[in-house]
């Protein structure tokens, strides 16, 4: 399965779980098997990832347990009614980050973690690779 | 001398006498007299208040020549602000500051996500929203109108989802009830009367959460009522916040006054029916008419 058909998949609705320490996928329970593609420029496609998730529409039980979004009293109206639903960019973001586990491609150098210089909030750790 | 403890015969509360306390003695007329912290500071006038104050702002760094104009009452808000300061000129414009804060922002940004389908709004409903969803907010609105009778009996929010309104909700609701499936069709008949019957907001609440509710989420649903009500609930507020805030004018108005007493007028016009016979849809294309006609965007 590819990366759109999982995210096909997952906007239809069917419930999704991402783990970084295992390095597993599950939809509906069951495990998955995905084939990531690569791509250039790995650096601009995470800070759209992640500042698309950021600025989300939340609901119950859609925030992530890596990475950091605002709360619903931090959006204005426009952003509410035109962003997309948490629950979908989620996905996007954590399957993105799970390809650039599995291939390792990811240069830490000496430190135990990574921030971006735009975005403070975007941090990467050594942990999960 | 150390601390000594005192009870006052009147009142009760005790003090401090002696060092680190917080009361004094005072000698009048070969009497001694306990005076308290508190009733030493008011001899404190406001005018040894504000120098304190105003000290103090000085020492951080701020001018204080402007505020000293205010305190002798000369009405003169313009010598602090400048002149090409943003929110001043949309005080003198309309007389309403945008606030991202506003009363029910949640609906007007949830109707637009809705208006944007191709199809309509009732289907861009029945695509987003299913039965559970039905279920928690009618019974979520019931409980906010049981708090709103106490503070607020003349609110508008009653007029959408009426306690007749509520009740076919609920009758209807139960059609789809899993549950029900365990008793016999004469009880069945009791429990729906038990709901349409209730009296008042408490009344119904009590009988809701006295029942078993479970919902198959591959059923289709046809919510007649709740979708009136919704329709109308979603409207009215988008209007109001929209006109108000961001700027629209209705067609034929040249005003934000012009607008609002229209918006009122087409208001009180469905009002006059039952709740059965409201027919919310005329809301729903005033703002679909103004939307459409002017190219309406959301600013922020």
């Amino acid at each position: 399965m590819t990366t759109d058909e999982f995210i096909k998949k997952v906007e239809d609705g069917e419930p999704y779980r991402i783990n970084f320490e295992k390095k597993e996928v599950r939809l509906n329970g069951f495990l998955v098997d995905i084939d990531f593609e690569t791509t250039d420029n790995i650096e601009e496609k995470l800070l759209e990832l992640f500042e698309n998730y950021k600025y989300s529409v939340p609901s119950r039980k859609s925030d992530s347990k890596y990475f950091f979004a605002l709360d619903e009293s931090h959006l204005s109206t426009k952003q509410l009614a035109e962003n997309e639903h948490r629950y979908i960019a989620r996905a996007k973001l954590e399957i993105y980050v799970l390809g650039l586990i599995i291939n390792n491609k990811w240069d830490f150098g000496d430190k135990w973690y990574w921030q971006s210089n735009i975005e403070p909030k975007l941090v990467l750790f050594k942990k999960w690779f | 001398m150390a601390k000594a403890e005192v009870r006052c015969p009147v009142c009760g509360s005790s003090f401090f006498v002696g060092n680190g306390g917080n009361a004094v003695s005072e000698l009048k007329d070969g009497i001694h007299y306990l005076i308290p912290e508190t009733i030493r500071n008011e001899n404190v006038t406001p005018e040894t208040k504000t120098k304190a104050r105003l000290d103090a702002l000085k020492a951080v760094g701020i001018d204080i020549d402007k505020l000293n104009n205010l305190m002798q009452k000369d009405d003169s808000f313009k010598d602090i602000f400048e002149e090409d300061d943003p929110i001043l000129n949309e005080i003198k414009k309309g007389g309403f500051i945008r606030n991202p804060e506003l009363f029910r922002r949640f609906i007007c940004a949830q109707t637009f996500r809705l208006l944007k389908d191709n199809h309509g709004w009732t289907h861009a409903v029945r695509k987003m929203y299913d039965i559970k969803y039905v279920f928690n907010q009618s019974k979520r609105e019931l409980c906010l109108l049981i708090k709103l009778q106490k503070k607020c009996p003349n609110d508008i929010r009653f007029q959408f989802f009426t306690l007749e309104d509520l009740r076919t909700i609920f009758a209807e609701l139960f059609d789809y009830n899993k549950y029900r499936h365990y008793s016999n069709d004469t009880e069945i008949k009791l429990m729906k009367n038990r709901i349409l019957n209730s009296d008042s907001y408490e009344d119904l609440l009590s009988v809701v959460n006295r029942y078993y509710w479970r919902f198959d989420w591959n059923c289709s649903f046809k919510p007649k009522a709740w979708l009136n009500c919704f329709k109308g609930a979603g409207a009215y507020y988008t209007l109001q916040n929209i006109i108000r805030t961001h700027g629209l004018i209705i067609p034929k108005c040249n005003d934000m006054n012009e607008s609002l007493e229209y918006v009122d007028n087409v208001f009180k016009s469905i009002i006059g029916y039952e709740p059965q016979d409201r027919r919310w849809d005329i809301l729903l294309s005033v703002l679909t008419m103004a939307v459409d006609k002017t190219g309406f965007e959301l600013k922020y």
